[in-house]
């Protein structure tokens, strides 16, 4: 079974090549005239989508992509709405690291925020529509009461409680309009139980400035790590967005892939950086010209990492179809008694918010189960 | 004088920068040389800063910098986006 790649037909033209809009050594190719007026809000809604319109704005601006008056005053107008509604998120982070801070609970920023001012040259290229927020996994449970305490609304319950602290990704909170996703690890399934967790906190992290505040971040390396985890399992197609924040890195950290490497293979995750800066460089046309690329692009996962891998190149993913391999990969015989403990005999309040009825959720658990036994 | 740092952010976009500020609930949004000057304000500068940096980049004279500068910190400050 070889590792299921995106196929570029998934993106309309030229997506691929507004994704790639200012990355030296792009092949992509531009269109010699503006769009007509349909492929052009095709392409808009898909920017939108792949959250790369302020790519589009510059590839209009700088005349990379040809427009019409109206086709850049409407792509202009609609970035400016979608940077006032990141720039509010901002604003909202701000005010939830200072209750973390307060309640003395130490954080990373991830994702958007972050890589946006850290990565970019400028943080107008990269938009987000929530915040992610990691937590050790000890002070997890006290986060949320924190946050909840501050108004959050969980959108799920725990099926036990400490579930989501030993098991589970972390959880999502409901703020004003937004969702938060509180993490403990990068992802659920496998590939996040291999994440030394410890590592993510073992330095002090990287500092970014946010409205007049300093926030913490993920330092370089752990921050490409999840770049890539986020790239490679977090959307089927590929998002866009989350390739550029690969490239992106791959510019800053050049040839200097040692501690990168060292990381993934310590963790044993090798597959998931060398998928998502294979496909990176497939997609966004780039030359794999520098050492952690070459090795990416000749990598070989092996047939159980495909087998991972599988569960999320998929456009149907299921919680629990990934909850079948979690149990599977979880080392200890007592964590898996605790695990398929919680997931058969969940507390009613869980059950509720997922299924209409025990028969509904029969159905569904039998479906999945054969979904999950399929792709081992 | 610089801009003020909390409650406000901004970005850029195309030509122009797009303002939002959460202390009173609102965004604008600045084009042509108010954008340029916008950039400047994000550290400390004065008056004369502004005009020379106005006149250098799009070469116009001393006295039309000044009355647009002026103009434009009036804005800002009765807006409340500079630092006290």
């Amino acid at each position: 079974m070889a590792r299921r790649q995106c196929a570029e037909d998934n993106y309309p033209q030229p997506l691929l090549a507004i994704a790639t809009h200012g990355l030296p050594g792009s092949t992509r190719t531009w269109p010699d005239a503006p769009l007509d007026d349909e492929s052009w809000r095709t392409v808009r809604r898909a920017a939108r989508s792949h959250r790369v319109t302020g790519l589009l704005v510059a590839a209009v601006d700088d005349g990379a992509l040809p427009a019409t008056a109206a086709q850049s005053r409407d792509v202009r107008a609609r970035h400016a709405r979608t940077m006032v509604r990141v720039m509010s998120l901002e604003q909202e982070l701000i005010g939830i690291v200072g209750l973390l801070d307060r309640h003395g609970i130490d954080h990373r920023v991830l994702k958007g925020t972050a890589v946006a001012h850290l990565d970019y040259a400028d943080p107008a290229l990269r938009s987000f529509i929530d915040l992610d927020v990691l937590v050790r996994g000890e002070a997890f449970d006290q986060a949320v009461r924190v946050l909840t305490g501050a108004g959050f609304v969980r959108t799920l319950m725990e099926p036990r409680p400490g579930f989501d602290r030993r098991f589970d990704k972390g959880t999502t909170l409901l703020g004003r309009g937004y969702e938060l996703d509180l993490h403990r690890t990068f992802v659920l399934g496998p590939w996040g139980l291999l994440i030394e967790l410890e590592d993510l906190w073992r330095d002090g992290g990287a500092e970014v400035v946010v409205a007049g505040r300093t926030i913490r971040a993920l330092s370089r390396d752990t921050r490409f790590l999840h770049a890539c985890y986020h790239a490679a399992l977090g959307d089927w197609p590929l998002r866009l967005s989350s390739l550029r924040d690969v490239a992106e890195m791959l510019r800053r950290i050049g040839d200097d892939a040692g501690p990168v490497r060292e990381l993934a293979a310590r963790w044993g995750v090798e597959a998931i950086v060398a998928a998502a800066v294979a496909d990176t460089c497939r997609l966004l046309g780039i030359a794999p010209e520098t050492e952690l690329a070459r090795w990416a692009v000749a990598y070989v996962p092996s047939r159980r990492d495909e087998a991972k891998l599988a569960l999320h190149t998929t456009a149907d993913k299921t919680f629990a179809a990934q909850a079948l391999a979690t149990l599977m990969a979880l080392p200890r015989l007592r964590d898996k008694a605790a695990y398929l403990g919680a997931l058969v005999m969940p507390e009613p309040a869980y059950v509720g918010d997922r299924h209409p009825s025990a028969l509904a959720r029969f159905r569904y658990g039998i479906r999945e189960v054969k979904r999950g036994w399929a792709s081992r | 004088m610089r801009l003020r740092e909390n409650g406000m952010s901004s970005r850029q976009v195309g030509g122009d920068v797009v303002i939002l500020d959460m202390e009173n609930s609102r965004y604008l949004t600045v084009g042509g040389s108010g954008a340029f000057l916008f950039d400047l304000l994000h550290v400390e500068r004065d008056r004369d800063e502004l005009v020379r940096a106005l006149c250098d980049e799009f070469d116009v004279d001393e006295a039309t910098a000044g009355r647009d500068v002026d103009a434009f910190l009036t804005e800002l400050s009765s807006a409340g986006l500079l630092s006290a």
